[in-house]
């Protein structure tokens, strides 16, 4: 696993992999698990909110989203994919986007990697492909968690959606994971990039949580990434992912600037 | 080999080098003197364009150093003065991926300098002593069979046993027609190493000497403790020696260039212990350079 620098990148963060990949697969296999249980409490939820779940701050701290306690199935997916699903993939982003290069620089080992004969250019190429496929490898193993609890439990759940799903969760969390990964590129301080892209991301998620208790802050809509990751996950929509992919690039494109 | 021309780097406000004017011969191991702070590392990461001059240009290979050199790098050996390897790999991985990069890595000469080095390469770098990590650094900064080896405080770390055999694989290199550019700080290293020297201070190229000039130049100092009282005529018409202090029976002598014509005049005499002070290289600064600038 050590032919070339996507190789050792991934290598190195294997460990890291294996813990967050059995987090989540834990984690959604949890949540097919508890879909019989909401099912079975339908009638007191749907009177709970009517009450409780109507406050704003609830609203908001459920993403903004109007919630269905008629359909569990729905309610169970929306929750995990507006809030927590994305939440985990991003931070996942954001760590190994802003150690890919800025942490290289900090152990000081990029010094000793750019005396070889390879161009900066391939460095950060490579470094950034390792990226998506780490991203990839997460949201995959989330797929498989949908699928094994789907299998334990013996509840039939629509695939293409959960695919469609995690495939704007992982352009969404891409998103901030090449933010952090340029801004790692031109600061070469990690603490910087979590620092901005943290926060970035935070904006982001409140701007959008925030939009659907107010109507003054609508306009910024435009700048929050999830405003492009929305809850109609039943179909693919093409227009989200080109809007999120081209934020992606919009990222990478301060990269050649730095080299 | 290496060339450069009022190469000039500041860091923001910083001084980081300024008009550097420095030529490296082919098949010269030059060394590159100063204390610490002075600019060397400074001026080995402009050659490597790990980064960018503030004005001014270094040519390697008479091709200017830029963005389009990585390529040349394949005929390059570095080993940086601060040593940072991939600690959660072992030797080995690191000498396989430093050799994925490189491709044109001689796999012979790895095995021999592995066995020269004596380096365990199955344990985890993160395992390794200090002494330990600069042999592998050293290792890869000479698997590729370089024409050029660029060495950051090559000894530092290393125990006197590999420290020798660090100057006999310099000395070997050197015959095969390699070229060297050693920063270091040790006076008695470049001494014994190197054909002509490079003295940086603040930034600025003070000095470039050939080593055997600078030798003649420095004024050393040795006591030498007698068993019974001597007169300090003993020690007249002897060319080298530039000043006499007798302290009962020991006679403090400060000379230049060889020590033989000295020995060779005691020999006759009853002598308890000699001990050399061997000069640091701040002194020999500012014996030989503080008086020039003044002037």
């Amino acid at each position: 696993m050590l032919r070339n620098i996507f190789w050792k990148s991934v290598r190195d963060n294997i460990f890291s992999i294996l813990l967050w990949g059995i987090a989540l697969l834990i984690f959604t296999i949890m949540i097919i698990y508890i879909i019989p249980i909401v099912e079975k409490e339908k009638a007191l939820l749907i009177s709970l909110s009517k009450t409780v779940l109507e406050l704003p701050i609830i609203k908001f701290l459920m993403g903004g989203q109007e919630i269905d306690f008629s359909n569990p199935k729905w309610l169970i997916f929306t929750k995990f994919f507006d809030s927590i699903g994305p939440l985990i993939f991003i931070i996942f982003s954001i760590s190994v986007g802003s150690d890919a290069i800025a942490g290289e620089e900090e152990r000081k080992t990029l010094d000793l990697l750019l005396s070889n004969p390879i161009s900066r250019k391939r460095v950060v190429i490579e470094k950034f492909f390792a990226i998506t496929f780490l991203l990839f490898l997460l949201i995959f193993i989330s797929f498989i968690g949908f699928f094994l609890g789907s299998f334990i439990f013996s509840i039939k759940i629509n695939f293409l959606e959960i695919l469609n799903i995690l495939f704007l969760a992982y352009l969404l969390s891409l998103s901030f994971g090449s933010l952090s990964f340029s801004i790692g590129c031109i600061s070469g301080k990690r603490g910087v990039s979590v620092g901005i892209s943290g926060a970035f991301a935070f904006f982001s998620y409140f701007i959008y949580s925030l939009s659907s208790l107010t109507e003054e802050i609508k306009p910024f809509l435009k700048f929050s990434l999830f405003s492009y990751y929305t809850s109609n996950y039943s179909k693919f929509n093409f227009f989200q992912c080109y809007c999120i992919f081209n934020m992606d690039c919009f990222f990478l494109i301060y990269i050649p600037i730095y080299f | 080999m290496i060339k450069t021309e009022n190469l000039t780097k500041y860091y923001g406000k910083n001084r980081g080098i300024e008009n550097l004017n420095l030529e490296i011969l082919d098949n010269e191991v030059f060394g590159y003197l100063g204390p610490n702070g002075a600019g060397k590392t400074t001026t080995i990461r402009l050659f490597l364009d790990l980064i960018k001059p503030t004005r001014g240009k270094v040519e390697i290979f008479g091709k200017k150093v830029d963005k389009n050199f990585w390529n040349i790098k394949s005929r390059i050996g570095y080993l940086p003065g601060e040593l940072h390897l991939y600690e959660n790999l072992t030797g080995k991985e690191f000498l396989e991926f430093i050799t994925c990069l490189r491709r044109n890595v001689n796999k012979k000469k790895m095995k021999d300098l592995i066995d020269r080095f004596n380096v365990d390469i199955f344990k985890p770098i993160r395992d390794l002593s200090q002494g330990n990590k600069q042999k592998i650094g050293l290792i890869q900064a000479f698997i590729h069979d370089p024409d050029l080896i660029i060495l950051d405080e090559p000894t530092l770390s290393l125990d006197p046993f590999m420290q020798q055999e660090f100057y006999k694989l310099i000395t070997e290199e050197k015959k095969n027609g390699k070229t060297f550019f050693i920063s270091s700080h040790i006076l008695h290293e470049v001494e014994k190493i190197c054909d002509r020297v490079g003295i940086i201070k603040d930034g600025k190229l003070i000095a470039l000497e050939a080593v055997k000039d600078l030798r003649e130049k420095t004024v050393r100092e040795i006591d030498i403790y007698f068993t019974e009282p001597v007169s300090l005529e003993l020690f007249s018409n002897i060319q080298q020696i530039k000043d006499l202090k007798l302290k009962g029976n020991i006679v403090k002598i400060y000379f230049t260039g060889r020590i033989d014509p000295i020995i060779k005049r005691i020999s006759n005499f009853e002598v308890e212990n000699i001990v050399t002070h061997e000069p640091t290289l701040e002194e020999i600064f500012f014996k030989l350079y503080k008086g020039d600038k003044d002037a």
